[in-house]
């Protein structure tokens, strides 16, 4: 993965963020806008509706108390003194004459009130005290017998009835009739609503004062405009049951400020929308300048890296294989030291023993006393040491040698081998060394790697041992094999290794020894070879005498 | 031949060593010199002879087991103080050859060793025993002289030869001067070849006295003689 690449990437992906959460945004703030706009159509149509609602209730309720009032105030009158006798009768002036001051106290009452009419049986009319309005609902094919109430559009008048029997003796002596204007109704809602009304009826031209209303619908319910403003129409239906057909008080509720404020909404949210979209916009662009900003800079310093990073691996490699070489070249030549030091000590006796060999002959021969016999006995008592020298030597070469492939070998002759090298120096140092073994073992492995593993713990053992002046010091080595295990323990006395924890020996440069005699590299080479080439263990812990190194082995 | 080497053919020298190989060939050099050689294989062994035989002198290796070299030194030493101890040792160790320094050794010879070091080591020993000066003459006091190499007494001018009894007797005292030795001690010394009576002693000394200036060899009364050198 390289640089620009990366980078081209991340442009691409801030745009696309960007976009993303733009569109979100506008997403969010128009469905805001929308909610917003539903919520007050909703609320402006609430509202609308209770307006109606309030309309049609004080229009019910004006019809209902209309009729109840006139059908009481017709009672009364019908039950007043001489009204039903001169009723009965059919006489007019008397009905007139008692009426009369009752008819002005509801006239006074309701301007509306247009006439008050008495009917004989038959329908005929006997009286009008006010003799105004053309409509009536007695006929002589319509005599109801009981309380009705209606309305009637004719004759350009749109009027409201309420008729009252009247009753002698349970046989009907005529009826009385209010006639009320339809505009009392208008009046009514007026009154309370302050709206002006309008009636619309079948048969007549709407008389509309106001010339900008001329314009507007009349459906029920309609939103019209006229000029500037807004309108929406309000209708209640007056229902004429006996001419079948109905007429309509119509409203114009001015709902401009309604509409505004709708409008209003929508704007609020849009210019809200807006102003959050330029904030977020430039939050967005200088957020994601600084994170670019700092994404260039762990770029930076990621290519570098990516850069580097070969190289440094390499040099690591490198730097590591140098150390492996160095560890190896050192413990070699801590090995060569260790070996060197062991020739020495094999070597010493024989060579002291060749040395007085000589002395011997040569004062043999000063004094004269040299004969052939001395002679040759002296020779070959020097050729067997140097032949045992040369042995030891090539004893040596042959245990430094390395392993080519692996074998199966006798861990009781490795360790013999090991030991015997090392023999002269424990002895010299009077080191005691017991080697047990019950039978012989086989190992598949590096004999002389094995070897070369018994004779560096064996070696660390005799140093530990005179560094610490042990009194009786003894190395005991026990070999060991059960159930194809084969397990080699070298225990001394030497009072145990002080390092904690006792695997840190393992590692490379970590000696107990005194700077000249340990180099700290045997026994992590020992672990390697054991561990790694031969497949075996090898571990070290203390008992109450001193350390003890345990290899083992399975087949 | 050196001529020093004759004064060993009268000493006899305990040796430990415990390679067998290296004994037995060390130990045939000694016997070209030494009236005796005492071979011992180890410290305890070589403790045990250096008791019951008192040898002139002791040549010791440092290893060996059951009793070092240093340890059987310092036994050594709590009995005899003059007694000259070579010690031969693989070890190069400062530390050994300081210890061995303050055991009043007198020579530290170095395995492998040449013939030059060996001759020398011997050298050192006679030199410690007889404390000669120039030509290996030991002065007796102004005039007198004594030659150990050749058994000889007297001045510049004139020179009388000892006989073997009375060089063996004086080399005797000479080698332990101002220490009395007991007439019991003086008797063994010739044990080899027939019971030495104290009389015959007394002669010995006698003789000898006339050819030694006077105040040489004193008698120390019921006890023993002594030799002393001004």
């Amino acid at each position: 993965m390289s640089f620009p690449s990366l980078l081209h990437h991340s442009l691409s992906t801030k745009t696309k963020t960007m976009f993303l959460v733009l569109g979100l945004f506008i997403a969010m703030a128009t469905l805001f806008s929308v909610l917003r706009y539903m919520d007050v159509k909703a609320a402006i149509e609430k509202s609308r509706q209770d307006y109606t609602s309030q309309i049609h209730n004080i229009y019910h309720t004006a019809l209902v108390r209309i009729g109840e009032f006139y059908t009481n105030r017709g009672y009364a009158n019908l039950d007043s003194y001489g009204i039903k006798e001169a009723l009965y009768h059919k006489d007019s002036t008397k009905l007139r004459e008692l009426s009369q001051q009752r008819w002005n106290i509801l006239k006074q009452e309701n301007p509306f009130l247009l006439d008050m009419r008495f009917y004989d049986t038959s329908g005929e009319s006997i009286v009008a005290i006010e003799n105004k309005g053309k409509n009536t609902l007695i006929s002589k094919k319509h005599f109801p017998l009981s309380v009705t109430f209606d309305f009637l559009f004719r004759n350009n008048e749109s009027t409201y009835h309420i008729t009252i029997p009247a009753y002698h003796n349970n046989q009907a002596i005529g009826t009385l009739e209010f006639t009320i204007l339809s505009d009392y109704f208008l009046h009514e809602i007026e009154q309370f609503s302050g709206l002006k009304g309008y009636i619309l009826s079948p048969f007549s031209p709407l008389l509309i004062d106001d010339a900008k209303l001329k314009k507007l619908s009349t459906t029920h319910g309609d939103i019209s405009h006229s000029g500037a403003k807004t309108y929406i129409t309000h209708a209640i239906h007056m229902q004429s049951s006996i001419l079948q057909c109905t007429s309509q008080l119509l409203f114009f509720q001015d709902i401009s400020d309604q509409q505004e404020k709708l409008l209003n909404a929508i704007y609020e949210a849009f210019f809200l929308s807006l102003g959050m979209l330029s904030i977020i916009i430039i939050a967005l662009h200088y957020g994601f300048e600084v994170l670019i900003k700092r994404l260039e800079e762990s770029e930076s310093s990621l290519r570098h890296l990516n850069h580097t990073l070969e190289e440094r691996v390499n040099q690591e490699i490198q730097k590591r294989y140098e150390n492996e070489q160095m560890l190896l070249h050192q413990s070699r030549l801590a090995s060569m030291g260790e070996m060197i030091g062991n020739i020495a000590h094999q070597w010493r006796q024989p060579l002291t023993e060749l040395s007085a060999t000589l002395v011997h002959l040569s004062f043999l021969h000063d004094l004269g006393s040299l004969n052939t016999q001395t002679m040759q006995a002296s020779l070959g008592k020097a050729e067997t040491l140097i032949l045992h020298m040369s042995k030891t030597i090539d004893d040596f070469r042959n245990f430094f040698a390395s392993d080519h492939e692996e074998e199966l070998f006798c861990a009781y002759e490795a360790i013999q081998k090991a030991v015997m090298l090392i023999d002269s120096a424990l002895k010299n140092n009077h080191i005691t060394l017991h080697l047990e073994t019950t039978n012989s073992c086989l190992i598949l492995g590096y004999p002389r790697q094995f070897a070369q593993v018994i004779l560096n713990i064996i070696g660390n053992a005799k140093d530990i041992l005179l560094e610490r002046q042990v009194k009786e010091p003894t190395i005991t080595i026990t070999l060991t094999c059960k159930d194809n295990t084969t397990c080699i323990c070298i225990a001394d006395n030497g009072g145990g290794i002080s390092v904690d924890p006792i695997e840190k020996i393992f590692e490379p440069y970590v000696s107990t020894k005194h700077a000249i005699s340990g180099t700290g590299i045997g026994l992590y080479m020992s672990k390697t070879i054991i561990e790694k080439n031969s497949k075996g263990s090898l571990r070290a812990y203390n008992n109450k005498e001193g350390a003890v190194f345990e290899i083992l082995f399975s087949a | 031949m050196q001529p020093y080497l004759s004064l060993f053919a009268s000493m006899r020298i305990l040796y430990a060593e415990d390679e067998e190989g290296l004994r037995h060939s060390v130990a045939s050099i000694l016997e070209l010199f030494f009236e005796k050689v005492f071979q011992a294989k180890d410290g305890e062994e070589a403790i045990e002879i250096f008791y019951e035989q008192r040898p002139d002198i002791v040549l010791l290796d440092i290893c060996m087991p059951k009793m070092d070299g240093l340890t059987l030194l310092k036994e050594i030493r709590k009995m005899s103080k003059r007694v000259p101890v070579i010690i031969m040792s693989a070890h190069t160790d400062q530390n050994y050859l300081l210890q061995s320094i303050e055991l009043n050794i007198c020579k530290y010879l170095i395995k492998p060793f040449s013939k030059e070091h060996f001759l020398d080591a011997l050298k050192t020993c006679a030199q410690w025993m007889y404390e000669w000066g120039e030509g290996y003459n030991i002065a007796l006091d102004d005039a007198f002289f004594y030659d150990p190499i050749n058994a000889l007494i007297g001045t510049k001018d004139h020179t009388t030869p000892l006989t073997k009894k009375e060089r063996l007797l004086f080399d005797y005292l000479l080698r332990q001067k101002n220490r009395t030795i007991p007439f019991e001690e003086l008797e063994l010394l010739f044990g080899n070849e027939q019971v030495y009576s104290k009389d015959a002693l007394k002669a010995l000394v006698k003789e000898l006295r006339k050819k030694l200036p006077e105040g040489i060899i004193q008698n120390v009364f019921g006890i023993g003689y002594c030799c002393v050198i001004p």
